[in-house]
């Protein structure tokens, strides 16, 4: 076996924990499977480009291949049913065991890329430079944006309570 | 509320706080997969490997009931239905955009090049690939059951619900029923389109959005997100429930 596989398999099985709970932070159980092992198929071609902390770099091939299978599916569903009617921005609807639909409503309120920068800080617990690398911003904008997301949250969360209160 | 508790909350709403690790051999299996370029899917997956099986299966038994069903004419929808539809060739395709590379600008995802059409069903399950439908239009719209959610109290159809909400809206005679799936011929879509459309029960009740489908009837079924839509918007074709239909959608 040469080195480098060696080094990659190592690697790789570090990776593939963190890899999991992002996908199944953001897609179906059986979408998460298919686009873990694009991921490391990918992972595994672009080897030689992997940095030597490779945790935001696997993100950023997991996010992509992550819109590959979202577009492969949109493209499938577009047989079925009119573009337009698909292009309509998706009512939120708080899964059945959802913790906290409050969160998710709020959420859900945020921009989509902000929404993900929220996503990445709390649950991939990423600084700002490693979701920079992810989402392909500077970290100086990942900074701002991360800051105005977070105080749009909060008060979104915070509207809520106030009309949750008798 | 400080950022930390804001993490706080995030962090107790985390949907991968219950998720297992996989066993040890299983991410080896995964990791020499991709390292020998065949990417694998994990074997714990516990809803793959029966549903590609019951699409494989549910789509030969749309060709072969084609064959029974057009008499060898093409399969189109009615005059009052007027979407796209698709050639079904065997296995069903999809578009792969790009190579599921970080670009160089960090990792969003490629937007150039050209689109491939890839086989998006594995070969082992697909039915072979000159079916008896092929250069036949059919299509073949996979929906499943929609989450019922025993919290959700459900009122009586409104039209405009239905109109914002349904992506398919069709009147429909079951004519088979068979490990799960329900098959229908669509016979007036009032949004959506379809000739026939197999609706995969995965619940394993007999039950299918809080109706029971007996071959042979006639129903009224809309979905929404490829989804069918409970609360009373599916079940039987009844002069009630078309009268909502026909007010959600006035124009057809």
């Amino acid at each position: 076996m040469e080195p480098r596989q060696t080094g990659f398999e190592a690697v790789a099985q570090e990776l593939i924990e963190p890899l999991r709970r992002y996908l199944a932070r953001r897609t179906d159980a059986a979408t998460a499977d298919d686009v873990l092992s694009e991921t490391l198929l990918v992972a595994w071609r672009r080897r030689d480009e992997m940095p030597a902390e490779p945790l935001a770099w696997a993100y950023a091939v997991a996010r992509n291949c992550l819109a590959n299978a979202d577009r492969t599916r949109r493209r499938q569903d577009r047989l079925l049913v009119r573009i337009w009617q698909l292009a309509r921005p998706p009512e939120h609807a708080p899964a059945r065991d959802d913790p906290d639909p409050g969160l998710a409503r709020a959420l859900a309120r945020l921009s989509s890329a902000d929404a993900e920068l929220m996503r990445l800080w709390a649950w991939e617990e990423l600084g700002p430079a490693e979701i920079a690398q992810v989402v392909g911003m500077s970290a100086n904008a990942v900074s701002i944006r991360l800051h105005r997301a977070r105080r749009k949250l909060k008060s979104l969360l915070d509207e809520q309570a106030e009309g949750e209160r008798p | 509320m400080t950022d930390d508790d804001l993490r706080d909350r995030m962090r107790r709403a985390d949907p991968a706080a219950s998720l297992r690790p996989l066993p040890d051999d299983e991410a080896r299996r995964l990791v020499a997969g991709a390292a020998l370029g065949s990417p694998v899917v994990p074997r714990f997956s516990s809803r793959r490997l029966p549903v590609l099986v019951g699409a494989a299966a549910a789509i030969a038994l749309v060709a072969g009931m084609l064959v029974l069903t057009s008499g060898g004419s093409e399969q189109t929808p009615g005059a009052g239905v007027a979407l796209p539809t698709s050639t079904q060739r065997g296995p069903e395709t999809g578009v792969v955009n790009g190579s599921g590379l970080p670009d160089d600008g960090g990792g969003r995802p490629s937007a150039s090049g050209q689109p491939q059409t890839v086989t998006s069903t594995p070969p082992e399950t697909a039915p072979p690939a000159t079916t008896p439908s092929e250069g036949r239009k059919t299509t073949v719209a996979v929906l499943t059951e929609g989450v019922d959610d025993p919290d959700v109290r459900c009122r009586r159809p409104e039209a405009a619900v239905l109109g914002e909400r349904a992506q398919m809206a069709f009147e429909a005679t079951v004519l088979r029923l068979e490990g799960g799936v329900v098959t229908l011929q669509v016979h007036r879509a009032w949004i959506g389109e379809a000739d026939l459309v197999e609706v995969r029960n995965a619940t394993g009740a007999p039950v299918l959005a809080g109706f029971e489908p007996e071959v042979g009837r006639r129903y009224l079924v809309a979905a929404s997100d490829l989804q069918v839509m409970g609360c009373g918007y599916s079940g039987l074709d009844e002069p009630e429930l078309r009268a909502v239909y026909d007010e959600a959608f006035p124009k057809r």
